[in-house]
């Protein structure tokens, strides 16, 4: 934006930007490359507020993996609730499966919280509105290295053993996760502007939805046939994952692409949706 | 003559007044983005809509200073808006040659619990400054605002003006070729004022056109050289500074003195203020008093029996956001409490002679019986004062005298300097 030439003219127009789609992608990848060092500054800017006005800082990103991990431990050794028990210790089972959890929560959620966070701010001023989810990304990226120091850490105490020979695809598994978790946030991101009750669903969909997903429990046989493998991508794509980082070689790795390769195209529209709503949604920011 | 760096071509915009409506219209508007259609001008209302912008049309060229004059609500920050990008117009097109910055929000992405220092990059990262250049004219940054020693220390401990300077100082660095201003610059004290002016002179012997916003007509009529009035939305005047306000003033008379315009109380008590008007030293009628000259402010009041000890309180602002009270006059204070007597009357206060500089202004006045009965009150009431008595740059006009004396018997004053 601020590199454009004199000559360059920009012109605003009611028509759809989907209109002129070269013209669309072509200003997407110049403001997407604008971007970079504002999308750095705001993720600075973000974590340090977060942490510097708290006294227990980082202690805040993985709370939830440690007490429901906890929680779950008591009431499975007190025989309260009865869990099949999985060939990795139960902990860490436990443990890695929470951290995965979380961390799709966390990138379904930042989105539309980075977004409402900068309301009064995209309402007056014009800026590449893209470095807002590059922001996001990043403070996703940072609580995942926080709550992976934390599995480590369980790993190491709890005596994971050697890990498994598929434990280099994990970093892909956990991408795709994220990725995964982003599509859904940025496709409620105008919506979720818009209609608290977005923000408000998806905390109660959180809850149920942390059951209907083999994050506690090991995954059941007949998951990986059932159409819920496909219906709840987001259980196929952890189970999958936290296979690959504890246990080796998971029946879910099919699945697990094909949500993958889905996810590509469907992050795309995402992209596109953000861009062309997010100026109609600012017109009912209050500024 | 070369091609406009803005082109404003017959816009429109649409706004609703329901806010779930509103919501809707959004969603169903976001959904025909993705739908292509034939016509994409948006030109029907549909229901509670009403037309923010209509039938705007202006070019400014390099070097040129357009004012947008109209009161509250008559479009102009929905205008800059669409300018800046924002939001997208329902109708018409917006030609832009060139890089466009906006001194409409100072110190954006400011974030109270860091330091002045850390605000100063997030908040020019925002304006689209590169580091490289903040880094260069930190100094300057940090010279302009004047915050010194607070450079490292929470923004939470600065006081407001800190913070606007702060955020002045890094929208100083821009270099547009169009500026957005939007009545930011009427905060901070005189000194920063004139600092802001100076450097926004700068600009403009830089070729910087500018697009301003602003109530204070003395700062409309030096800074521009073309106006465009805007009106419920719609354009009602175009051309040169003083034509427009000439227009714009003339309208606005229409409109407070109207029959069906004109504020009126919404007192059903035993007193109701059933017209708000002025009058001249000569208690003639007068649309808008005169700087210098006398003024009565009347309130035609109607009362259903006779109450005795009667304030009249009338307090002035400067029309505007965030505009300070310029005027909090009450009959109680000064000990005038008057009788209204049964039926029709005029309650008047006789400013002699009027100390507000020309401008526009925006009135509350109301009718009680101290301490607590509160009969009727008027708010929003928006007046110009016209030029009258020279008052150059001052901030209210000062009656005075003039005159010089031989050195005579008097005591001779002590130097106090």
């Amino acid at each position: 934006m601020s590199n454009s030439e004199k000559s360059e003219a920009v012109i605003y127009t009611p028509a759809s930007p989907l209109a002129h789609p070269w013209r669309l992608i072509r200003e997407l990848v110049g403001d997407v490359l604008a971007c970079r060092e504002l999308a750095t500054r705001l993720l600075i800017r973000n974590i340090s507020a977060r942490y510097r006005q708290s006294l227990l800082g980082y202690f805040w990103a993985v709370f939830p993996m440690v007490a429901t991990t906890a929680v779950w431990l008591v009431l499975s050794r007190n025989k309260v609730i009865t869990v099949d028990a999985p060939t990795v210790p139960y902990p860490l089972f436990l443990l890695t499966g929470m951290m995965l959890w979380q961390t799709f929560v966390d990138a379904v959620q930042t989105p539309l919280r980075v977004v409402t966070e900068s309301k009064a701010m995209l309402a007056k001023i014009n800026f590449p509105r893209e470095s807002l989810m590059f922001a996001a990304l990043g403070e996703v990226l940072f609580n995942f290295a926080i709550r992976g120091v934390i599995m480590l850490g369980g790993w190491l105490y709890l005596g994971g053993g050697t890990p498994p020979s598929t434990m280099w695809l994990s970093p892909i598994g956990v991408g795709v996760i994220i990725l995964f978790g982003m599509t859904i946030g940025i496709l409620l991101v105008p919506l979720g502007v818009l209609y608290q009750d977005v923000t408000q669903g998806l905390a109660l969909i959180f809850q149920v939805w942390l059951f209907a997903t083999p994050v506690l429990y090991p995954t059941p046989a007949n998951w990986i046939e059932s159409w819920i493998a496909w219906v709840n991508p987001a259980g196929s794509l952890i189970a999958n994952t936290r296979d690959w980082m504890l246990i080796g070689p998971s029946a879910l790795t099919t699945t697990f692409w094909w949500v993958a390769f889905a996810t590509l195209f469907v992050v795309s529209a995402g992209i596109l949706l953000y861009r062309v709503a997010m100026p109609i949604v600012i017109e009912r920011m209050q500024s | 003559m070369s091609k406009p760096l803005l082109s404003v071509k017959n816009i429109g915009k649409k706004y609703c007044v329901s806010l779930k409506r509103s919501l809707m219209y959004a969603v169903t508007d976001i959904v025909r983005e993705f739908i292509p259609s034939s016509s994409p001008e948006k030109t029907e209302l549909r229901k509670d809509e009403f037309w923010a912008n209509q039938g705007i049309s202006f070019d400014v060229h390099e070097g040129d200073s357009l004012a947008l004059v109209g009161h509250n609500g008559a479009g102009k920050s929905t205008l800059l808006k669409m300018i800046n990008g924002l939001i997208k117009p329902d109708i018409g097109s917006i030609e832009i040659r060139g890089r466009v910055g906006a001194l409409i929000e100072l110190g954006a992405g400011f974030n109270p619990v860091l330091t002045g220092r850390e605000n100063i990059f997030i908040n020019a990262a925002v304006l689209g400054i590169p580091k490289r250049e903040v880094k260069q004219r930190l100094d300057a940054i940090i010279d302009f605002a004047e915050i010194g020693d607070f450079l490292d220390m929470p923004l939470k401990s600065y006081s407001s003006g800190m913070r606007i300077r702060l955020g002045f100082a890094v929208a100083a660095q821009l270099e547009p070729d169009i500026l957005l201003i939007d009545e930011v610059l009427a905060v901070g004290d005189t000194a920063f004022r004139a600092k802001c002016y100076r450097r926004l002179s700068e600009l403009q012997r830089n070729g910087t056109a500018f697009i301003l916003v602003s109530h204070n007509h003395h700062t409309l009529l030096t800074v521009c050289n073309k106006a465009v009035g805007l009106e419920n939305g719609k354009m009602i005047a175009k051309g040169t500074v003083s034509s427009v306000l000439d227009t714009y003033e003339t309208r606005l008379a229409e409109y407070t003195t109207g029959p069906d315009n004109a504020p009126k109380g919404k007192g059903r008590g035993k007193v109701r203020i059933t017209k708000v008007g002025f009058r001249d030293s000569k208690s003639e009628p007068i649309t808008s008093p005169r700087t210098g000259e006398a003024v009565e402010i009347c309130l035609s009041l109607e009362a259903k029996e006779r109450i005795e000890s009667v304030s009249m309180d009338v307090i002035v602002r400067a029309s505007g956001v965030e505009s300070s009270t310029l005027l909090a006059i009450t009959a109680k204070q000064d000990c005038k409490l008057q009788d209204i007597p049964a039926g029709r009357s005029e309650y008047r206060l006789r400013l002699d002679p009027l100390g507000l500089v020309p401008g526009q202004y925006v009135a509350k006045v109301s009718v009680n019986r101290p301490p607590l009965e509160t009969f009727d009150i008027v708010e929003g009431i928006d007046f110009l004062v016209l030029p009258g008595a020279t008052c150059g740059d001052s901030a209210y006009y000062n009656p005075r005298t003039w005159l010089v004396v031989a050195e005579s018997n008097e005591p001779r004053l002590e130097n106090q300097l």
